[in-house]
């Protein structure tokens, strides 16, 4: 055989080859092809059943909300008539903001530190004080420093002879330092009055919080607490008739049996803020909202510890 | 006031203030009279600056006139060389004399503007 016929079989072998390559690549390709779109068809499916059971499960969740707050108007209700029933059987409320001789003492000493404390700053005013002192103690340090460069150039101004450069430019920060030390020497009358008031603030407010921190009244609070906790454990042992401006709130009539400790915690909170801010409204349990101060801060934290009873 | 009045008060304020450093190098600021001394030295340093002002400001109008002496010269060379009494070569001149008045009409605003800045 010649070469040249070798090399006639060899090229026809690797056409073959190539070929039988092809083919085969061609047929990977469609099986590929499909494994794909049936992936795809079942990836489809699962998330058409997924958005069905989503659906589905909203429908339920909307359901359950309907019956809670259902549930909720219907323990309202039976709140109510059971109050009416009471009331048509004889039964008077229970006065929980009555103070007894005995407590009287107890309450006037917490209220007396109550007192006390509502003088006492807040952090964001005792800030905004020291806050105006060291601008003005900044402002008179910036005087200070002015008139060291004014004294300096008054120096140069007597020391250098007239006309010369030194001079020229001394007479020039002199006029240059004069003007910006008048302007300071300004603000600084104007806010002098504004920080000696901030000094004697502050200053009242140290003694305020010491008077505070010496005074009883936290012991007294303490012990109070234990009385009211007491008259409200009595009052759901004899199956007592709460006052409307306690049943209004998310207390209701009775603890709930799954927050009976929770119940009774919120219920001595309400109870010693109407003692000691002496709130009698008929309505409103905690009394229209304070404006500012330890009060509005307590106010909000019993209607935050009332909304999660509710919860 | 004539400039050799202007330099005689200038040299007497300035030795006035001179003084009264000495007597303020004297005292130690816990003393009561260094307040009050201090108090003196800017008044003395005030009546320096008030001088100087003046003597600014007799320099910046002297300098404005200058200027307008400079301008005046530039159109009378202008003016001749235009009647032809003048080579216009002489206009190279005006042109210089013009940029001469500019110069001083200029460093005269500035010292005007530098009083208008600091004054009280």
């Amino acid at each position: 055989m010649s070469n040249l016929d070798e090399q006639t079989d060899l090229a026809r072998v690797a056409d073959g080859l190539r070929s039988e390559f092809r083919r085969r690549i061609a047929v990977l390709r469609g099986q590929l092809i499909d494994q794909i779109q049936q992936a795809s068809e079942v990836a489809e499916q699962r998330a058409r059943e997924l958005e069905a059971r989503l659906d589905a499960g909203e429908v339920r969740l909307g359901e359950l909300r309907g019956a809670r707050q259902a549930v909720a108007r219907l323990s309202g209700e039976i709140h109510l008539i059971e109050g009416r029933l009471r009331l048509e059987h004889g039964v008077l409320p229970i006065d929980l903001d009555e103070v007894s001789p005995v407590l009287e003492p107890l309450v006037a000493v917490v209220r007396e530190a109550e007192d006390l404390r509502s003088t006492i700053l807040d952090d964001e005013s005792r800030a905004a004080y020291t806050e105006r002192i060291t601008a003005y103690e900044e402002l008179e340090k910036g005087v200070e420093a002015g008139r060291e460069l004014a004294l300096d150039a008054s120096r140069a101004l007597a020391a250098e002879r007239a006309g010369r450069r030194a001079f020229r430019r001394a007479a020039a920060a002199y006029r240059r330092e004069r003007e910006r030390l008048r302007a300071q020497t300004e603000e600084l009358r104007t806010t002098q009055a504004g920080c000696e008031a901030a000094r004697e603030a502050l200053a009242q407010d140290a003694v305020q919080r010491q008077l505070y921190r010496s005074h009883r009244g936290t012991k007294a609070a303490e012990e109070l607490a234990v009385h009211v906790q007491d008259r409200i454990d009595a009052a759901v042992g004899a199956h007592a008739l709460f006052p409307a401006w306690f049943t209004i709130t998310d207390l209701g009539h009775r603890p709930p049996a799954a927050r009976a400790a929770q119940w009774r915690v919120v219920a001595t909170q309400v109870v010693l803020y109407r003692m000691t801010y002496r709130v009698t409204h008929p309505v409103l349990a905690l009394g229209p909202e304070p404006e500012g101060g330890h009060r509005a801060g307590r106010h909000a934290a019993i209607l935050t510890a009332l909304g999660r009873l509710a919860e | 006031m004539s400039a050799s009045e202007l330099r005689d008060q200038t040299l007497k304020r300035q030795r006035e203030l001179a003084a009264r450093h000495a007597v303020l190098s004297r005292l130690v600021p816990e003393q009561e009279r260094h307040a009050d001394q201090l108090v003196r030295v800017f008044d003395a340093t005030n009546d320096l600056i008030a001088v100087l002002d003046r003597v600014d400001a007799r320099s910046a109008r002297r300098r404005m006139l200058t200027a307008i002496a400079l301008l005046g010269l530039v159109v009378v060379l202008a003016v001749l060389v235009a009647a032809g009494l003048l080579p216009a070569y002489g206009l190279i001149a005006a042109l210089a004399l013009l940029v001469a008045a500019v110069a001083v009409w200029t460093a005269a605003r500035g010292l005007a503007a530098d009083q208008r800045e600091v004054a009280p």
